[in-house]
C-alpha cells in the first residue's frame, strides 16, 4: 500500500518539500517542539518508555520473574528499588512493565482502530443499510460503561493476555467508527473517488487504496490518545486482578499484590505508581498536541 | 417540546436493545459448558442436566434470550447461579451505596471544575491558569486507582494515620457515614474533575470570542455580569454533554473504587461475580448500569432542549 501511495504522489511534490527525508522530519519535530512544548515533552516519555520497553532485557539488573533475593528487601545498591514479596527484583520488573504496558497497549489499539477503521470505511463509503445497522450497533458499544464492558468481557473469555488485549481493543472500535466515518464521507464527495470509479476500480480498490489514505490524520490522532487510555485499561484491569496474568510484570497487577506492604514498604508501592502515571502522562500530552495540530479545525487557538 | 421527547425515547430503543443483545450473546460465548463451568469439573451428569433443567439452557439460544427479555421487561433480573437470591434484589440493596459514592462525586468534580475552569478562562495565560491545566492534566492522567491507592498510603507513611476503610450506613450513623464517603468521592471525581475544568475552560474562551459579548461590553457592562450572565449560561450545553458522558467513566469506576475502599455497592456485586462467574448476576449488572447511563444521558438530553429552543427544533 506504502509503495502505491508513493507512486501516486511522487510527481506532485512541491518544491519547497526538496530535500533528504530526514532533514525535513527533522525541521517537521523541531516547529513541533517549538510551538507544544508540552506535546514534545510528553513525545520526550513516550520515546524513553518506547527504549526502556525494547532494551528492557539488556538495562534491566535481574530477571524480573526470579528469586533474586530475600522477600521484600529495602532498596540497596544490588536492587535499587528493593524486592518484593517473592523476592523479585522491583526495578527489573519496572522496567519489564513498559514492554506489557506498550505490547498490550499497540495491540489493542491495532485491534480496536484496525476493526473500527474498515467498518468506518464500510458505513461511510456504502451508506444505505449497512451504514444504519454499523451505527446502530457502534451506539450500543457506548452505552457500555468503559470498564464495565472491558471486565464483561474478560470474564467471559477468561483473562488470558490475547484476551485482555481483545476487550480492551473492542472499546475503541466505536468511537473510531464514529470518527473515521465523518471523514470517510467527506473524502467520498472528492473528484478522485469519482474518477476512481469512472476508470472501473471495484468499492473494496476504493475503500483502501484511495480513502483510507486520505483518513489517516483523524487515525493517528486516536491511536495516540488511544495509547494512553489502553495503558489505564490494562492497569486498571490488572489492578482488578483481572488483566494481564501473573506472572508477567504488569504495573496494575504489581501494585495490587504489594497492597498489604504499602505502608511500611514504600518502595514496592513508587515504582509501579510513578511508571503508570508519567506513562499516561506522556501519551495524554502527546496525543492532546497531535491532535491540535492535524485537526485544521483547532489550529490557532 | 413533546414531539422532542417522544423523538428521543424512540431513539434509544434500538440502543437498548443491542445492549441486551450484546450482554446476553457475549455471556454465551463463554468457552467451556455453563453447567460445568458453575458446578465444576468433577459434577456428575445428572448434576449437570439438574443444572441445566433449573435455568433453561436446554432450550436453543434465541428462546433464551426471548425469555430473558421478557422477564426484563417486567423488571425481573432471574436469580443467581450461585445463591439463587433475586438479582434485582441485591442490585436494589447495593444502589443506595453507589448513587450515594457517585453523586459525591459528581458534587465534588463540580464544585472543583466550575471556579477552576472559569477563573483560568478570565485570567488565561497567567500562573494561576496553568495551575488549574495542570491540575486538570494530572486529575486526567493519573489512573483512579492510582489516585486511591495514594489517599490511603499517602497518609499512613507521612502521619502514620490510615483513613477509615469500612462502610456504615447512613441510618446507623450519619456523620461517619458522610465522612466514610468523601475520601472515595474525591478519588472517582478526580477524572471528571479534570475533564470539565478543561471543558469548562475551552467553550468559555470560545464563547468570549462571540459578537455578543463584544456588544455586551460595548454597552458597558462589567466583566462579572458578562461572564456569569452572557457567558457561562451560552457556555453550558456542551460542557453538560461531556458530564454526561463522562458518567460512564463514574459508572465504571465505582467498581475499582469500592474495591478498594471496601464499599458494598453495584460495582463490587458486578466483580464479586465476574470472579464467581456468575453469568445472570454478571448480565443483570451490566445491563442495569447501561440503562442508567443511557437513562441520564437522555435526561440530558431532555433538559437542554428545555433550555435552548434552538434543539428542540433543529
Amino acid at each position: 500500500m506504502t509503495q502505491g501511495q508513493e507512486t501516486a504522489t511522487a510527481p506532485f511534490q512541491p518544491p519547497a518539500a526538496q530535500g533528504s527525508v530526514t532533514g525535513r522530519a527533522v525541521r517537521g519535530l523541531l516547529r513541533f517542539g517549538r510551538r507544544k512544548p508540552l506535546g514534545a515533552f510528553g513525545g520526550l516519555v513516550v520515546i524513553i518508555l518506547v527504549i526502556t520497553a525494547i532494551l528492557a532485557p539488556m538495562i534491566a539488573p535481574h530477571a524480573p520473574n526470579t528469586q533474586s533475593a530475600q522477600i521484600i528487601e529495602s532498596p540497596s545498591s544490588e536492587h535499587a528499588f528493593g524486592t518484593d514479596r517473592y523476592g523479585r527484583d522491583v526495578l527489573s520488573r519496572t522496567l519489564y512493565g513498559a514492554r506489557i504496558s506498550l505490547w498490550v497497549g499497540i495491540v489493542s489499539l491495532t485491534i480496536g482502530v484496525g476493526a473500527g477503521t474498515v467498518l468506518a470505511l464500510l458505513s461511510g463509503y456504502l451508506g444505505g443499510i449497512v451504514d444504519t445497522v454499523i451505527q446502530r450497533i457502534m451506539d450500543s458499544i457506548l452505552a457500555f460503561p468503559w470498564l464495565v464492558l472491558a471486565l464483561a468481557i474478560v470474564s467471559v473469555l477468561g483473562n488470558t493476555l490475547t484476551n485482555v488485549m481483545i476487550a480492551i481493543g473492542i472499546l475503541f472500535v466505536p468511537n473510531t467508527a464514529r470518527v473515521v466515518r465523518s471523514a470517510v464521507l467527506t473524502i467520498r464527495e472528492e473528484a478522485y473517488v469519482d474518477a476512481a470509479r469512472v476508470i472501473g476500480c471495484t468499492d473494496w480498490r476504493i475503500m483502501f487504496r484511495h480513502i483510507l489514505p486520505n483518513v489517516m490524520a483523524p487515525i493517528i490522532v486516536l491511536v495516540t490518545v488511544g495509547l494512553g487510555s489502553a495503558i489505564i485499561v490494562e492497569a486498571s484491569l490488572s489492578f482488578l486482578g483481572l488483566g494481564t496474568p501473573a506472572p508477567a510484570a504488569s504495573w496494575g497487577r504489581d501494585l495490587a499484590e504489594s497492597r498489604a506492604y504499602w505502608y511500611n514498604d514504600s518502595h514496592l508501592f513508587w515504582p509501579p505508581t510513578i511508571a503508570i502515571s508519567l506513562a499516561v502522562f506522556g501519551f495524554n500530552l502527546l496525543g492532546d498536541a497531535l491532535r491540535d495540530e492535524l485537526d485544521p479545525r483547532l489550529r490557532g487557538r | 417540546m413533546t414531539t422532542y421527547i417522544i423523538r428521543r425515547l424512540v431513539m434509544i430503543i434500538p440502543v437498548l436493545f443491542g445492549v441486551t443483545l450484546i450482554t446476553f450473546f457475549a455471556m454465551r460465548v463463554a468457552p467451556g459448558d455453563l453447567a460445568q463451568v458453575q458446578l465444576g469439573e468433577y459434577a456428575t451428569e445428572e448434576a449437570l442436566a439438574v443444572f441445566r433443567e433449573e435455568h433453561g439452557l436446554e432450550d436453543p439460544l434465541p428462546i433464551q434470550y426471548v425469555r430473558w427479555v421478557s422477564d426484563l421487561v417486567q423488571l425481573d433480573l432471574g436469580e443467581s447461579y450461585r445463591t439463587n437470591a433475586s438479582v434485582r434484589g441485591e442490585i436494589f440493596d447495593r444502589i443506595p451505596v453507589t448513587f450515594q459514592l457517585t453523586a459525591f462525586a459528581l458534587v465534588f468534580s463540580l464544585a472543583i471544575a466550575f471556579p477552576a475552569g472559569v477563573i483560568s478562562a478570565v485570567r488565561q495565560d497567567t500562573f494561576i491558569d496553568y495551575l488549574a491545566r495542570i491540575f486538570a492534566m494530572a486529575g486526567l492522567a493519573i489512573p483512579l486507582f492510582v489516585i486511591a491507592s495514594l489517599m490511603i498510603t499517602l497518609p499512613a507513611i507521612w502521619f502514620g494515620w490510615t483513613p477509615p476503610i469500612r462502610y456504615t450506613a447512613f441510618t446507623d450513623d450519619p456523620l461517619a457515614n458522610v465522612t466514610h464517603f468523601i475520601l472515595p468521592a474525591i478519588a472517582l471525581g478526580a477524572s471528571l474533575a479534570g475533564t470539565t475544568t478543561r471543558m469548562i475552560r475551552s467553550q468559555l474562551l470560545e464563547v468570549m470570542r462571540q459578537d455578543y459579548i463584544r456588544t455586551a461590553r460595548a454597552k458597558g457592562l462589567s466583566e462579572r455580569p458578562i461572564v456569569a450572565a452572557h457567558a457561562l449560561r451560552n457556555a453550558m450545553i456542551p460542557v453538560l454533554t461531556v458530564v454526561g458522558l463522562q458518567l460512564g467513566v463514574l459508572i465504571g469506576g465505582t467498581i475499582i473504587i469500592e474495591q478498594i475502599f471496601s464499599l458494598p455497592g453495584i460495582g463490587r456485586l458486578l466483580w464479586e461475580s465476574v470472579d464467581l462467574r456468575d453469568y445472570p448476576m454478571i448480565q443483570g449488572v451490566v445491563v442495569f448500569m447501561c440503562f442508567v447511563y443511557v437513562f441520564v444521558n437522555l435526561c440530558i438530553d431532555i433538559a437542554y432542549a428545555w433550555i435552548d429552543p434552538r434543539i428542540r427544533y433543529s
